[in-house]
């Protein structure tokens, strides 16, 4: 069988408004990749709803119900996408339904007996649809995904970084501190607002994106004229602003992946990020291709002085970066997945 | 791969995912409670019913009494009732069971009657009042207690209310934001819709045009490949019947050549410097110029001329140089000129003299040289300009204006290239020929020798062969190239 007889869907969920995000950009770079390695590949999405909890179950049995006979290799992503029933099916999780795991503790402080019933049927779902004898292999987007497979359903599962779909990435000037993505507190952009309070290098911090908390983000970072917000910016001027970036302050809570590090590397930029950050503090090395440091402002303003005061550091930091990465790529994803999927090459 | 499938059939994710469809489909059409099938739990009803409030309780009254829903009249009437503290619960539920409805459906709640018949009472004046006074003093307690659980029970109803309505907030936030964005996009989108819209509409009107232009150019070139072909068709036609004739004329050329290079051999005696050409040349105007009397008919157009000029009478003096058959010469005796010829051709000098005209072999410089100033009247040369050099023409020039008397006329005709065929083809067919001259370089060369009055005639026209052409209906400047005329004439004056 040729590469170019195999049919491969990948399960997509999409949310009820139909609106695109990271995961659109994610479902879009690995048809690329398994295009690229000669695979015929289809898109399959399809709703999942997390508006409530009989919304979810129906999602559930929406990727249960689909009828996926026509292709030759499922590769399913986000929750609930493993649902689905195929011969040869490989998941390539990005995260199961986070609020029935890490995050249920940390949004219902004291859950009543019906909430704590649906975590357990959720996560016993979960633990059905990815058993071994559903599912090929698991391969986890970032370790923070894996830890929590194990943990939570005592499955075992494989690394495997996606790469940026942000390509032509190029090095440039180290003139400011630069931080995209969504203004949302889960992103603790206003830990380096107030780390910019004592941050004595005249160095500018300029912000792209938007989001729901934008404005409270605004409001602290108050008159500081070195802060600057540039909303919603294009692919290239993205490219530009990381090119010339010193430092990328990359300081999520506990992200699951953040391709933002990538990017950064890629641009031979350093990353500074803090010891509860998930998936970044893993890829950051410390004192290597950047810093990572406690969720402080202090130790993130330190951080950021001592590359401002020391550009030429901050360029052999983030070269170290991108040579840290080189074994990533869409390329290699693309062929782990279809080596598994029992599709050689030649 | 069976054995996996097999495998799949039974385990755990099935199990647990029919159990959601279950569960889903239940949640879809909620079991309806029917009044009558359980007597067990009939006793909990009235009592469920009566811990509801507002509009559900009335929905559920209305359920458990008259088993539907309430009529919008019926709801607002008791909600009022219930809301202004005129009517308690137990009361509109033992209305609807005792209505004349009620009673026909016949619905079983226990406990209601003797309830509803307790609090009837209260509503008998006055005796109601005492009765509620002292039946609310003696309940006091117990009412205190229930004051208090209602309290707790709103407190903790609001702080649940207050908790969702942040909830509700913050979701708000997060929509407005969602909402806020996509109401740009779609601005975006209409706005590049709208773009592309223009843009098209001025794309398919280019086309329009662009089409018609093309239709316009298309028809248009129709016609003239048309016309092309239907020019060519004739053309050929006419090529084809000139061919024919040419074919004929030839023939009989050679034929007469022949015996014209006999006759030159019998007069062997005679100095004949070209006698070959000599011949030929007789035979050749015989064949190409046309019978004797052909060219004589032509010559009726010099009348006018002449005529006018007072040159066509006795005395005067004409000299006819490539005088040939004699044609001329006869002509111009007829008219009682005195007209003398000459001719390179001896053989043509002979016949001109056997028809009693006088003739002198000689070349016509020589001859003109030898002639007086003013000596003649008229002096003519039918096609023989176009045999001599250019500087001969012009000596041959010179001396006839000297030659020629005050008043005195020059003709020269001589083939026109004007007409195609002429042009092209049958001025070729003398090979003694030089070149063609066209009409006004002739005109211009003359008149730049100092003749005066110099005109152009044109002459021997066949443009009413065009039907045997088979251009007729073509436009005049096309047929004259084809069927203009054959030859032209100089007419000067000294």
């Amino acid at each position: 069988m040729k590469r170019s007889d195999f049919n491969i869907a990948i399960i997509a969920p999409t949310t009820p408004s139909g609106e695109e995000g990271g995961a659109e950009r994610f479902y879009q770079g690995l048809r690329d990749a398994l295009e690229a390695a000669g695979a015929k590949v289809s898109i399959i999405h399809a709703v999942s709803d997390e508006s409530g909890f009989d919304a979810i179950k129906a999602s559930y049995l929406r990727f249960y119900d689909l009828d996926l006979a026509a292709f030759d290799g499922v590769i399913s992503t986000k929750a609930p996408s493993y649902a689905v029933r195929h011969p040869n099916h490989v998941c390539y999780l990005v995260h199961t339904m986070r609020v029935f795991y890490d995050m249920f503790d940390r949004e219902f402080q004291r859950p009543a007996d019906d909430l704590r019933e649906q975590r357990a049927f959720i996560q016993r779902l979960d633990s059905a649809a990815l058993s071994p004898a559903r599912v090929r292999e698991i391969f986890v987007i970032g370790k923070e995904v894996g830890d929590r497979l194990s943990q939570y359903n005592a499955l075992g599962s494989e690394l495997l970084y996606p790469d940026t779909t942000l390509t032509g990435l190029r090095t440039g000037a180290y003139e400011h501190v630069f931080l995209p993505g969504r203004l949302h507190r889960w992103k603790r952009v206003d830990l380096v607002i107030k780390a910019m309070q004592h941050v004595k290098a005249d160095v500018p911090f300029l912000i792209a994106g938007t989001g729901e908390d934008e404005a409270a983000f605004r409001k602290l970072a108050g008159a500081d004229e070195r802060i600057r917000f540039l909303g919603r910016v294009t692919e290239e001027q993205l490219r530009e602003l990381y090119a010339n970036a010193l430092v990328v302050p990359f300081v999520p809570q506990r992200e699951d992946l953040g391709l933002v590090t990538f990017e950064a590397f890629g641009s031979d930029t350093p990353v500074i990020t803090c010891s509860d950050s998930g998936e970044p503090a893993n890829i950051v090395q410390h004192d290597k291709t950047g810093f990572i440091v406690e969720p402080d402002p202090v130790a993130i303003a330190e951080r950021i002085d001592f590359l401002a005061n020391d550009r030429e550091q901050a360029a052999a930091m983030g070269q170290a970066g991108r040579r840290s990465i080189e074994g990533i790529s869409w390329q290699g994803v693309a062929e782990t997945l279809l080596g598994s999927l029992g599709f050689h090459k030649g | 791969m069976a054995e996996r499938i097999e495998k799949l059939s039974e385990d755990e994710l099935d199990l647990l995912m029919e159990q959601v469809r279950r569960e889903l489909r239940e949640a879809e059409q909620p079991p309806s409670r029917d009044p009558h099938k359980d007597e067990g739990s009939r006793q909990t009803v009235l009592a469920e019913v009566l811990a509801l409030q507002g509009v559900e309780f009335l929905r559920e009254a209305y359920r458990t009494t008259l088993d539907r829903s309430p009529d919008s009249e019926g709801l607002e009437h008791y909600l009022e009732a219930l809301r202004a503290g005129r009517l308690r619960k137990i009361e509109v539920l033992g209305r609807l069971r005792y209505s004349a409805e009620g009673r026909r459906k016949g619905a079983k709640l226990p406990g209601l009657r003797l309830r509803y018949l307790a609090a009837l009472p209260l509503r008998i004046p006055f005796l109601g009042y005492l009765l509620k006074l002292v039946g609310g003093v003696a309940l006091l307690p117990r009412t205190l207690r229930n004051i208090r659980v209602l309290e707790s029970h709103v407190d903790a109803v609001s702080q649940g209310l207050r908790g969702d309505v942040r909830r509700l907030h913050e979701e708000l936030y997060v929509h407005h934001d969602a909402l806020s964005h996509l109401r740009n996009r779609a601005e975006d989108l209409n706005k590049q819709i709208s773009q592309v819209d223009g843009k098209i509409t001025l794309h398919v009107q280019r086309f329009e045009e662009r089409g018609s232009e093309t239709a316009k150019g298309l028809q248009a070139l129709r016609e003239h490949v048309d016309a092309i072909r239907d020019t060519a068709l004739s053309t050929a036609k006419g090529a084809a019947d000139i061919r024919r004739d040419m074919n004929y004329l030839l023939k009989n050329t050679s034929a007469e050549s022949m015996v014209a290079s006999s006759q030159a051999n019998d007069l062997a005696s005679t100095r004949v410097p070209r006698p070959d050409l000599d011949s030929f040349y007789q035979s050749f105007e015989d064949a190409f110029r046309g019978t004797e009397d052909d060219i004589r008919n032509r010559l009726h157009v010099y009348e006018n001329p002449l005529g006018e000029a007072g040159l066509l009478a006795a005395g005067v003096r004409a000299l006819d140089i490539g005088c040939g058959r004699g044609e001329w010469l006869e002509f111009l005796k007829k008219h009682e000129c005195e007209p003398v010829g000459v001719d390179l051709s001896e053989r043509m000098v002979l016949h001109c003299r056997e028809k009693g005209l006088e003739a002198v072999h000689s070349d016509a410089v020589t001859y003109l040289r030898g002639a007086k100033d003013g000596e003649f009247n008229v002096i003519s040369s039918f096609h023989v300009v176009e045999h001599l050099p250019f500087e001969v023409l012009i000596e041959l020039l010179d001396e006839a204006l000297r030659v020629l008397a005050p008043g005195g006329r020059l003709i020269l005709e001589t083939p026109n290239p004007e007409n195609l065929i002429v042009g092209a083809n049958s001025f070729y067919m003398d090979p003694t020929h030089r070149n063609p001259i066209p009409p006004q370089l002739l005109q211009f060369v003359v008149r730049s020798r100092g003749f005066v009055n110099v005109e152009i005639l044109g002459l021997h026209d066949r443009t009413h062969d065009v039907e045997r052409f088979g251009i007729k209906g073509f436009p005049e400047e096309f047929q004259k190239l084809f069927l203009g005329y054959q030859d032209y004439a100089i007419l000067a004056s000294r």
